[in-house]
């Protein structure tokens, strides 16, 4: 998995690239650790260039959520493709997460 | 027309899963396999071999079989491993509100797939066969054979 990071004003982009499962969830992990530290609050995940993603994957980004949530954070999901948009739908967890259809709706709503 | 068919076998690591995970996109992708239809296979191999690596192996050395077959009636996969016996008792997937870090992975599966059964094998392993069936396609053209 690559991830790109970028600043968009308040909000940290954060564009992945690749499967997110249980061989690659730790990689998002500890990016999102590092920005985390650097006190980097509101987050878009821009999963456009993810097409595949596991219940290793899910539990990554549900740790994550809850996370940034317990910290009046932001965290929304944006340009899912459609099987990762299935397992959200499959676990209800789209109800739950701040998940958009593409990234600028989703850096205007952590913006906001 | 014979009934297309191809097996894999990789070490029971968590490293192997993504190998496998291509591999049967690639083979899916072969047979003319609807997307969504392969993406559910993909999911539910993916969830089984790293329930294997991780839980059965763990750090035990082992193999990872794979053998799918399609016919008229859907893609039928089954996965042979050698780690202790496995029983899966996981059938609901938790609450959304919950938002539980774990416990998706063979719920997902049972909601991907038609049919999920789990078997020992004599002499030691499991036997995971995972079934999906083939829809029909609008306009009532369903149970198309492999082409």
């Amino acid at each position: 998995m690559e991830i790109e990071v970028r600043e968009e004003g308040a909000v940290t982009l954060v564009q992945l690239s690749g499967d997110l499962d249980a061989t690659t969830g730790s990689r998002l992990t500890e990016e999102m650790d590092r920005l985390w530290t650097a006190g980097r609050r509101r987050f878009v995940l821009d999963l456009g260039g993810v097409p595949f993603v596991d219940s290793a994957g899910l539990s990554v980004l549900v740790r994550l959520f809850k996370r940034v949530r317990a910290q009046t954070g932001r965290l929304g999901l944006a340009s899912m493709q459609p099987p990762v948009r299935r397992v959200f739908e499959l676990t209800r967890l789209e109800r739950s997460f701040d998940v958009y259809a593409d990234v600028a709706e989703a850096l205007r709503r952590a913006g906001s | 027309m014979a009934t297309p068919s191809a097996s894999l076998t990789v070490p029971g690591v968590l490293e192997a899963v993504p190998h496998v995970r291509r591999w049967l996109g690639e083979l899916l992708a072969g047979w003319r396999l609807s997307e969504p239809d392969a993406a559910d296979l993909a999911l539910a191999v993916t969830e089984v071999c790293t329930n294997i690596a991780r839980h059965g192996y763990r750090d035990a050395a082992g193999d990872i079989e794979v053998h799918v077959a399609r016919d008229a009636g859907g893609v039928h996969v089954t996965i042979l491993d050698q780690a202790p016996p496995f029983v899966p008792d996981q059938v609901s997937l938790p609450s959304p509100e919950a938002l539980a870090e774990g416990g998706y992975g063979l719920a997902l599966v049972r909601r991907v797939i038609d049919e999920m059964h789990v078997q020992p094998v004599a002499g030691g392993g499991n036997r995971t066969v995972l079934v999906k069936r083939q829809r029909a396609e609008p306009g009532g053209r369903g149970g198309t054979r492999p082409r």
